[in-house]
C-alpha cells in the first residue's frame, strides 16, 4: 500500500525523472535550433551544441538544488548552487495552486506545482505529484481564512 | 444599505475614447503633404470630419452601452450590453485604495475620473471610472465610508514645496544668464581659434548646448515643483472608520482613502530638501496603489501625529556609523553616482584644455554627481532591514533619498538572492514581493540580518486579525 506524504519536517525536491524531463525540456529549443547553426558552419554548431548543454546542465544542478519545506507559517524554497536564492512565501499569501501535467512527466510519475502569490509566483518543477497534492492542499488550507 | 441601480457614466467617458483616436485624424492629411494643394487639404478636412462623426457615434454608444452599479451587498457592477454582454465585479471589501481625481476640465463638466485598487490584482488592473461628481461621491462613501474622527492639515508640504519652488526658479535665471553667456563666448573663441570647420561647429554649439539642455532640464523639474505645490494646497488629512484619507489640490483635486488593514506599507522619504527643511513626507502602498505624491508631510517633532494617523507604524532601527557595516559590502551600491562623476571629472578634465568656456556647465552636474555619490555612501552604511517592534523594517538608498519603509502586509514575500562573492562575504540582496506585483530590494546585507527578516515570518504569523494597522 502506498505511504501518504508526510507533510511535518519533510523537504520537497524534484526526483531524478522529473529533474531528466526538465533537461529534456530545456533540449528540445537546442535540438531544433541546432540544424540551422551547423548550416552556418560546423564549428558555429559545435560552439552552440556545447553552450546549450552547458544549459542543460546547469538546468539540471539547480533543479538538483531544489528544496521545498513546509513550515507552520511559511513555504520556504532553495535553490542554486553558485548563485544561492531563498524565497520565504508565507502560508496564508498564497491564493491559488496550479499542477500541471505533461505525457513524459505522467511517465516519469512527476508534475509541476506553480505556486500564486499576490506579489509573485513560485515554481516546483518535478516533484512528485503526491507531494504536490499534499503541498497545495495544505497550501490552500491555510489560506482559506485569508483576507 | 441599499442598491444603487443602473447607472451611466459621465459623458466624459466617452471623451476618453475620443481622446485615444486623436492619431487617426492625421492620416487623411497625409497625403496633403504629397500632394500640396487646397482641393486635397479640403478633401482631408472632409475625411476628418467624416470621421469625427463615425467616432463620435461609436463613443455615443458606448456610452449608452455601459453602466454600473453598486448593489446592496456592496459589490460593485460594470456592464456592458451591446451584442455581447459582460459584467465585471469589484468587491468593496478587497478594494485596498480609492483615488478621485478633478481636473480643471472635468470640474467644468461637473465630472470626477475614479479610480478603484483592489488588494490583490496587479496594478494594471485598477479599474478606472468617469462619473459625475455626486456618484463618485456617492460610490465612495459607500465602498470606503472615512467619517472624520482625527482630522490634520498639515503645513510641511507646502513649505517644503514653496522653498523648492524658489530654489529652482533662482537656478533656472541662473542658468539661463549663463547660457545667453555661453553663445557670445563660444562665437568669439570660435573666430580666434580658428579651428578647422567640424571642431569650430563643436566649440561653437557644445557649450551653449550644454547650457540650454541644464536650462530646459531646471525648467522642467521647476514645472513639476510647481505642479507638486499645487496638490499641496488646501491639502487636508483625516481618518475614521478605518480609512485614512487625505483631499487637496490647486489645479487638480485629488481625493485619496486607503483602508488601513490594505496598506502594504508606508515609508518616510528623506531627501536632502526634505532634511534640510526638517519636513517628512509619507508615501503610501496599498494594493497596486503606489503613488509618487506624498499622503502628509510632518515636521521634526511631530511623530506623534504619525502615530495618531498609523499607529502601527514604525522606523527602522537608528543604528550608528560603524565600519563593520561596509565591510564586505558590495561597492555596486555606489557604482552609478561614482561611474557618473567619475565621467564629469573625465570630460572637466578634457574641457580644460580643450573647451574652457565649457567648464562651468561641466562642474554643475559634476558636483551634482558628487553630492548624490555622498548620499550613496551613507547607503553603504545605513541601507538594511530588520524586524522592530512586531513590524518588517527596510532602510533603502534611492538616488538621493533615503527610504525608511515599515511593512504592514502579512502576505508580503522575500527572496534572499546571493552571488558566489556575496556569498564568501556572508552577505545577500533580500527582495520583498508586494502585492500587485510590486517589487523593493534591499541590497548587499549581513546575511544574518535577511535571515532575521525571513525567520520573522517563520516565527510569527503576521496576520494577526486582532492587529489593526
Amino acid at each position: 500500500m502506498e505511504q501518504p506524504f508526510d507533510l511535518a519536517g519533510s523537504a520537497s525536491t524534484p526526483t531524478p525523472r522529473g529533474r531528466a524531463v526538465l533537461c529534456v525540456w530545456a533540449a528540445v529549443p537546442g535540438a531544433v535550433a541546432a540544424p540551422f547553426v551547423f548550416w552556418q558552419g560546423f564549428g558555429w554548431g559545435c560552439i552552440f551544441c556545447a553552450l546549450w548543454c552547458l544549459l542543460v546542465f546547469g538546468i539540471w544542478v539547480r533543479a538538483c538544488s531544489l528544496v521545498a519545506t513546509l513550515d507552520p507559517c511559511t513555504l520556504t524554497l532553495y535553490l542554486g548552487v553558485a548563485f544561492p536564492v531563498e524565497q520565504v512565501i508565507p502560508r496564508n499569501s498564497i491564493t491559488s495552486t496550479l499542477i500541471f501535467r505533461t505525457p513524459l512527466l505522467r511517465l516519469a510519475g512527476a508534475c509541476v506545482l506553480v505556486i500564486f502569490t499576490p506579489g509573485m509566483w513560485a515554481v516546483l518543477p518535478g516533484i512528485p505529484l503526491q507531494e504536490a497534492d499534499a503541498i497545495g492542499a495544505a497550501l490552500l488550507a491555510d489560506g482559506e481564512d485569508l483576507l | 444599505m441599499t442598491g444603487t441601480g443602473r447607472r451611466r457614466y459621465h459623458p466624459f467617458f466617452a471623451l476618453r475614447f475620443m481622446r485615444r483616436t486623436l492619431l487617426l485624424y492625421l492620416v487623411p492629411l497625409v497625403q496633403v503633404l504629397f500632394a500640396r494643394e487646397w482641393q486635397a487639404l479640403q478633401t482631408a478636412l472632409a475625411q476628418d470630419l467624416a470621421l469625427f462623426c463615425l467616432l463620435a457615434l461609436i463613443s455615443y454608444v458606448m456610452l449608452r452601452a455601459s453602466s454600473w452599479e453598486l448593489d446592496a451587498d456592496g459589490v460593485l457592477r460594470l456592464h456592458w450590453n451591446l451584442v455581447i454582454s459582460f459584467e465585471r465585479t469589484v468587491q468593496a471589501s478587497q478594494l485596498a485604495a480609492v483615488q478621485i481625481e478633478r481636473p480643471v476640465a472635468y470640474r467644468l463638466g461637473g465630472a470626477s475620473r475614479m479610480t478603484l485598487y483592489p488588494s490583490l490584482l496587479p496594478k494594471g488592473q485598477a479599474v478606472t471610472l468617469c462619473l459625475t461628481r455626486r456618484d463618485a461621491q456617492m460610490l465612495a462613501d459607500r465602498l470606503m465610508p472615512a467619517p472624520v474622527e482625527e482630522n490634520y492639515h498639515p503645513a510641511g508640504g507646502e513649505r517644503l514645496a514653496l522653498v523648492l519652488l524658489g530654489a529652482n526658479s533662482l537656478s533656472t535665471l541662473l542658468l539661463i544668464w549663463v547660457a545667453l553667456g555661453q553663445g557670445d563666448n563660444a562665437a568669439e573663441q570660435m573666430a580666434l581659434a580658428q579651428l578647422d570647420q567640424a571642431a569650430a561647429w563643436v566649440a561653437h554649439w557644445l557649450p551653449a548646448g550644454l547650457a540650454w539642455a541644464l536650462t530646459v532640464w531646471t525648467i522642467l523639474f521647476g514645472v513639476s515643483l510647481l505642479r507638486s505645490f499645487s496638490h499641496t494646497v488646501r491639502y487636508t488629512v483625516w481618518r475614521g472608520n478605518g480609512v485614512l484619507a487625505s483631499r487637496g489640490g490647486l489645479l487638480l483635486r485629488v481625493e485619496r482613502r486607503f483602508r488601513l488593514d490594505r496598506l502594504t506599507c508606508a515609508e518616510v522619504r528623506l531627501s536632502p530638501a526634505a532634511r534640510l527643511l526638517r519636513c517628512y513626507p509619507v508615501y503610501l502602498t496599498a494594493g497596486c496603489y503606489s503613488g509618487d505624491d506624498p499622503l502628509f508631510v510632518y515636521r521634526a517633532g511631530q511623530e506623534e501625529l504619525v502615530q495618531r494617523l498609523l499607529p502601527a507604524f514604525r522606523l527602522p532601527p537608528n543604528r550608528r556609523f560603524t565600519l563593520e557595516q561596509v565591510r564586505g559590502r558590495s561597492l555596486v551600491l555606489i557604482a552609478p553616482a561614482g561611474g557618473s562623476l567619475a565621467f564629469f571629472v573625465l570630460l572637466l578634465l578634457v574641457a580644460s584644455w580643450a573647451l574652457p568656456s565649457a567648464m562651468p556647465l561641466l562642474a554643475l552636474p559634476a558636483a551634482a554627481c558628487a553630492l548624490w555619490l555622498v548620499f550613496e555612501v551613507e547607503g553603504l552604511f545605513r541601507e538594511g532591514a530588520w524586524p522592530a517592534d512586531g513590524r518588517l523594517t527596510f532602510l533603502r538608498q534611492r538616488r538621493m533619498s533615503l527610504r525608511c519603509v515599515c511593512v504592514f502586509s502579512p502576505v508580503v514575500c522575500l527572496t534572499i538572492t546571493q552571488s558566489p562573492w556575496a556569498v564568501t562575504q556572508n552577505r545577500a540582496n533580500l527582495t520583498f514581493a508586494y502585492p500587485g506585483h510590486l517589487h523593493e530590494r534591499v541590497r548587499s546585507i549581513p546575511l544574518s540580518d535577511a535571515r532575521a527578516c525571513a525567520a520573522f515570518f517563520e516565527r510569527n504569523d503576521p496576520h494577526d486579525p486582532n492587529d489593526s494597522v
